[in-house]
């Protein structure tokens, strides 16, 4: 893993300076199980997996709560973040198979009639 | 699970600016199908073991696809239920250090399931128990998978008809069924409530469920036989009766004869609530047979235990000592609760016979048992037994100040039938103690529960004796052990 951290400019209050090696431990104990968990739970690809949990961590960065376990926390915004998506795609297919022309819709019947 | 808070939000901060705009590095998806299409290639023949990857990383990922492909299935199957096994075993052997989420007891219990799912219903009952067993275990683990589970329960309550409260599927559902069994003795009325909300979801849920496995019907037979469960040992006979036909309906639909069997073991310890031990006598040997054909040795012993039991309470002691003393040996290696009331029956015996030290020893091996297992309500029976033992010897003050324990955790438990009993006993005890007006109040606060649990109509003339000698300010003994016979059959 190479992650570099930028210098923390005058917009990005908060961000302190990064250790690689503090990035690299946080890759391995955070960011992988978070990636895995997704793939687990929701049968994503590890890329799209990786995609959620990216954006999972900048959710986290502004709505956090320390009272409360972060591990779970982190878990559920993961969770719903996969479920967000999966509704999106699924009725963006929906939507895609409804409005497709009749002639697309012959030809892929052709197609699964010379598959089969 | 180590706990840093403020470092972990700040290495988020940190981690979110330092990878703005540019690639994380993930798994890619093809190298891991790859992996683990080559790793499948060697389970009939090795098996699948973590040196054979290049890192713990990816012994994860690789087994965290399999599960998902393995979960997937549409059908029984027998290559599912191995690669399974391999998956689990694999895991098993994975050190549990660096593991912030615990993924390896989510992923233990995610292979124990789809094994547990596949033998059964493959038709191979003792196996699924085993692997029931095994899924427990895992499930018990801290994880981050489960504490998320059962925040969702919690929150979710009473909002049955919620979208997303249960969409874990039956997976989720197979998890709260395992926690609810867990918590019924831990604590019955909480696992009472839940396993309520449970079956209400699970109405809604599994409406919604492709379930090509037909998993629906037990799970909602299972959650069923939960509340049942959880009345009974609130002593709510009745309420528990009820939710055990209803459960009783869900499993004859699937005809699933090992969950039937299963069921039939719970109607069976609500007749010994209601002490009816002669029902019991005819049935229990019969359902322990039953059981052993169908695999379910665990469940069988307690048909053995709950027969013994039933001979203690018909005065048939010597019968039931050898019983006991049979399961005594059975259950050596046991670390189950089974052990523990094995033990404590076992030690009233020797109380009754006034072999006082025989049951000392007995009762000191239960209350470790019960400790380490973290089991507050039979704790409290033993606390009771103990108690009964001292009376019994003459020791008033030590017999008092169990039964005060015991009264202590029924309360906190709430579980009420057995919180009146204990002070209709200890209000006894006071009066034989002199101390009148202490009894006095013991009879007072349990008469309330006594009326409005409708615990026992046949105890109604001794309540109302008992009402009447508390307003003359005159104890009236008979009436008091007439109660505590009623109601004996609760403790």
């Amino acid at each position: 893993m190479t992650l570099r951290a930028r210098r923390p400019n005058s917009r990005e209050h908060g961000s302190p300076e990064s250790d690689p090696a503090e990035l690299e431990r946080f890759y391995r104990l955070y960011f992988l199980p978070l990636v895995r968990r997704a793939v687990r739970r929701h049968g994503m690809s590890f890329e799209d997996a990786g995609d959620i949990v990216q954006d999972a961590f900048v959710v986290a960065v502004e709505k956090i709560d320390l009272r409360r376990n972060p591990r779970s926390w982190l878990y559920q915004v993961v969770d719903h973040l996969a479920t967000n998506l999966r509704r999106k795609t699924l009725r963006r297919a929906r939507l895609v198979a409804r409005w497709e022309p009749p002639a697309s819709i012959e030809h892929r019947s052709r197609l699964k009639t010379i598959d089969e | 699970m180590s706990s840093k808070l403020p470092s972990t939000a700040a290495l988020l901060r940190t981690w979110v600016s330092a990878s703005r705009h540019r690639g994380v590095p993930v798994p890619s998806s093809s190298v891991i199908e790859r992996r683990l299409f080559e790793a499948l290639a060697a389970v009939r023949t090795a098996g699948i073991k973590p040196e054979d990857f290049a890192s713990r990383e990816e012994v994860l990922s690789v087994l965290s696809l399999l599960s998902v492909q393995l979960a997937q299935a549409r059908e029984p199957s027998e290559r599912v239920l191995g690669e399974a096994a391999a998956g689990f075993k694999c895991i098993l052997t994975l050190d549990e250090s660096s593991d912030e989420f615990n993924e390896r007891a989510e992923l233990l219990a995610r292979f124990g399931f789809i094994c547990w799912r596949h033998s059964r219903l493959l038709g191979r009952s003792a196996e699924a128990e085993e692997w029931l067993e095994k899924y427990e275990i895992a499930f018990a683990l801290p994880s981050v998978s489960r504490e998320c589970l059962l925040l969702r329960l919690e929150e979710s309550g009473a909002n049955a008809g919620k979208e997303d409260l249960l969409d874990a599927g039956p997976e989720g559902a197979f998890g709260l069924l395992a926690y609810l069994r867990q918590c019924i003795d831990l604590s019955p009325s909480l696992a009472r409530e839940r396993a309520l909300a449970v079956y209400r979801l699970l109405e809604y849920q599994t409406r919604k469920w492709e379930d090509p496995l037909s998993e629906a019907a037990y799970f909602l037979g299972e959650a069923a036989r939960a509340i049942g469960g959880a009345s009974r040992v609130l002593g709510r006979c009745r309420e528990a009766a009820e939710w055990f036909a209803t459960s009783k309906q869900h499993f004859l639909a699937i005809q699933d004869e090992a969950a039937l069997a299963n069921l039939a073991y719970s109607e069976l310890t609500l007749q010994v609530e209601r002490r009816s031990y002669e029902c019991v006598l005819a049935r229990a040997r019969v359902l322990a047979a039953q059981c052993l054909r169908h695999g379910l040795t665990r469940v069988a012993m307690k048909c053995e235990f709950v027969n013994a039991f039933a001979l203690k309470e018909v005065r048939r002691i010597s019968e039931a000592a050898s019983h006991l003393e049979a399961l005594r040996e059975k259950t050596k290696r046991l670390d189950h609760p089974l052990r523990a009331f094995v033990l404590v029956t076992l030690a009233e015996i020797r109380v009754s016979e006034g072999r006082y030290p025989a049951a000392e020893v007995l009762l000191r091996e239960a209350d470790e048992t019960l400790r380490r297992l973290n089991y507050p309500v039979v704790l409290a029976h033993v606390r009771g037994v103990i108690a009964e033992a001292f009376r019994d010897q003459g020791r008033l003050r030590d017999a008092a100040t169990h039964y005060r324990e015991a009264i202590e955790i029924y309360a906190s438990e709430g579980v009420f039938g057995k919180l009146a009993y204990t002070r209709v006993v200890l209000a006894e005890t006071l009066i034989a103690m002199g101390q009148h007006e202490e009894a006095e109040l013991e009879i007072l606060a349990a008469l309330p529960t006594i009326e409005a649990e409708q615990m026992k109509p046949e105890a109604g003339a001794a309540v109302t004796l008992l009402r009447e000698s508390i307003r003359r300010r005159k104890m009236d003994r008979n009436a008091l052990r007439e109660l505590r016979e009623q109601l004996r059959g609760r403790a």
